[in-house]
């Protein structure tokens, strides 16, 4: 398998886990925010 | 023949639009900061978009750019994977397995630095005096690197190498002013505007790269050709066991120790316990701020870093088809080295293009912005690890009872180290940024991270534990850097001085092996056996 030229599956490897953590951050990231505001609002009150 | 400087008309305007900017953010943080805890942390007056882009600036800054992506352009896409590990480690574990642990503790302990938290973790002045002692004496070595970066790009894009010595001491001057007057409000809000210039920068010459060299497969397959053409000689600046600038090269061998190795592991893994990092965990006001920032720091150290690496990588194919020359080759054959391969290709690259002026002088400013922001952050560190941390304990043992509140004093440290960080940028060697990056991060990883995990993660944190781990991992990492490591006995050739060679086996595969690879997992087990030993120990009294 080549990807713009790259067939070594390290190299691709690379890149692919590089746009996997960037969704991931950003799926979790903006998943968690009010979650996190809720068990803090929790923890401040108790 | 090489392309002439910036037009620096343009250039200057820019510059003189941006340390307007500059001076009053500096401004502002300078009304923002009351006393010492506000010189430190800001605490609670920054936002999750100004946490992610300072982290970030900090972070990557000159180094990744300029010092990796040279060191991509030699040893090709397989630097992607310190893109990679600063994504998971720098970011995802950075963030959610240390920082957040870090704003609470450090919150519930009042810390305002990282010496200063690990000491009232431990209850230890030692781990405390320890720490601010490596900061300061160690991250001078980084700083000077990072402006001699900054000061390189800006002496080869505008030609004006006959005025170094000015562009270094401004260069200085401009951190100086605004660190010394605005802690760290000014810091995190100069480095948020210089992150947007750095973003926009990379994200710029990615795309002018694809376009030049004919779209991103087009690229990719001229580059991965390239090493049909280049194979067996032997100027391209690399080591046995490479295998082209699209390919992994073999494992184990010379190549791949110190791609892996040293610029892998020893930055990748060294994030974790950056000084001036940690504190961005203790600014955030909530965990929700911290969760926020993610998002925002990984997408914008993707395109930053990301960039760098492909950009670093493909001007291979731009330097081939206009020189016949790789990256390395061309920039030998100008007498400079690998520290300069992005700026002149830059240079190059924009040469004689529409608006090429205004790109050239747009990626100036983010590679100044890029040296600026993690200088101006590591001098507000060793700022306080001298001027709050060592003098706070000097004052204690005085008979003072709190630690101290006198801003003036982290600043005259800050002037006093700067001057020592300019002078160390004229005796240290070219071609140092990634190695210098790498020796600080390195070093602080296997002195401090099972110690800083341990401190996080422990609810009875175990001191002498924490200590034989700290001093294990600092006596081993001095060892083989100083006496086995080829590439880290430059900044200190003690094994010169004593046996006349410059490492102890210098033919050996070892001489290849960044000291992180040992010195971690010697701090880890020693810490584990502390920990099970006064387990051992205080099983009967439980019994």
């Amino acid at each position: 398998m080549s990807i713009m030229g790259i067939s070594d599956p390290w190299i691709l490897g690379a890149y692919i886990g590089c746009f996997l953590s960037v969704a991931f951050c950003v799926i979790y990231g903006l998943s968690r925010g009010k979650a996190v505001e809720a068990e803090e609002d929790a923890e401040d009150g108790s | 023949m090489a392309a002439e400087g910036v037009n620096l008309t343009m250039f200057g305007a820019m510059t003189v639009a941006f340390i307007i900017v500059t001076l009053v953010l500096g401004w502002y943080g300078y009304r923002n900061t009351r006393n010492n805890e506000e010189f430190l942390l800001g605490r609670n007056k920054t936002s999750p978009v100004i946490i992610a882009l300072s982290y970030g600036a900090t972070f990557l800054s000159a180094s990744a750019v300029i010092g990796f992506g040279g060191q991509a352009a030699v040893h090709g896409m397989s630097l992607m994977w310190l893109c990679f590990l600063n994504l998971f480690v720098g970011i995802i574990v950075a963030f959610l397995v240390f920082g957040k642990r870090t704003r609470r503790v450090g919150r519930r302990l009042g810390a305002s630095t990282f010496a200063d938290l690990l000491g009232k973790v431990y209850d230890s002045k030692g781990i405390r005096v320890f720490t601010a002692i490596l900061i300061i004496v160690m991250m001078p070595i980084y700083a000077a690197a990072v402006l001699k970066g900054g000061v390189n790009s800006i002496a080869v894009i505008t030609g004006l190498t006959e005025y170094y010595n000015y562009i270094l001491v401004a260069l200085a001057i401009v951190v100086g002013v605004y660190v010394i007057y605005g802690g760290i409000i000014a810091v995190m809000y100069n480095d948020a505007l210089q992150a947007a210039i750095m973003f926009l920068g990379m994200l710029v010459i990615l795309i002018v790269t694809f376009v030049v060299l004919g779209g991103p497969a087009e690229a990719g397959n001229s580059l991965a050709g390239l090493w049909d053409q280049k194979i067996g000689e032997t100027n391209l600046g690399v080591l046995p066991g490479f295998n082209g600038w699209t390919s992994m090269s073999d494992f184990g061998t010379k190549e791949w120790m110190t791609v892996v190795t040293t610029f892998l592991l020893g930055v990748g893994v060294g994030a974790l316990t950056q000084p001036q990092l940690t504190v961005r965990f203790m600014s955030a006001k909530s965990d929700k701020d911290l969760e926020k920032s993610l998002a925002i720091g990984s997408v914008f150290m993707l395109v930053v870093v990301g960039s760098a690496y492909t950009v670093g990588a493909l001007c291979n194919v731009y330097f081939e088809n206009e020189f016949g020359m790789t990256a390395f080759q061309y920039i030998s054959s100008i007498g400079l080295g690998t520290d300069f391969i992005i700026p002149q290709y830059i240079l190059e690259v924009f040469h004689g293009m529409t608006f090429g002026d205004v790109f050239i002088s747009l990626f100036l400013l983010s590679l100044v912005c890029a040296a600026i922001s993690t200088i101006s952050a590591l001098m507000h560190t060793i700022g306080g690890a001298g001027g709050y941390d060592l003098y706070s304990v000097f004052m204690r043992s005085k008979g003072a009872d709190k630690d101290s509140s006198d801003v003036n004093v982290n600043r005259i440290c800050i002037v006093i180290v700067l001057v020592l960080v300019v002078v160390y940028c004229y005796l240290m060697p070219n071609d140092i940024i990634a190695k210098a990056t790498s020796v600080f991060m390195g070093m602080t990883a296997a002195a401090l991270l099972p110690a800083y995990f341990q401190a996080l993660y422990s609810k009875n944190p175990d001191k002498p534990a924490a200590l034989a781990s700290i001093v294990t991992g600092t006596v081993s990492y001095l060892f083989f850097a100083l006496f086995i490591n080829k590439g880290m006995c430059i900044f200190l050739p003690v094994c010169e001085m004593l046996t006349g060679q410059a490492v102890l086996y210098p033919d050996s595969i070892l001489a290849f092996l960044d000291p992180l690879v040992i010195s971690l997992p010697i701090s880890i087990v020693t810490m584990a056996v502390f920990l099970l030993v006064k387990r051992a120990r205080a099983a009967p009294e439980v019994a």
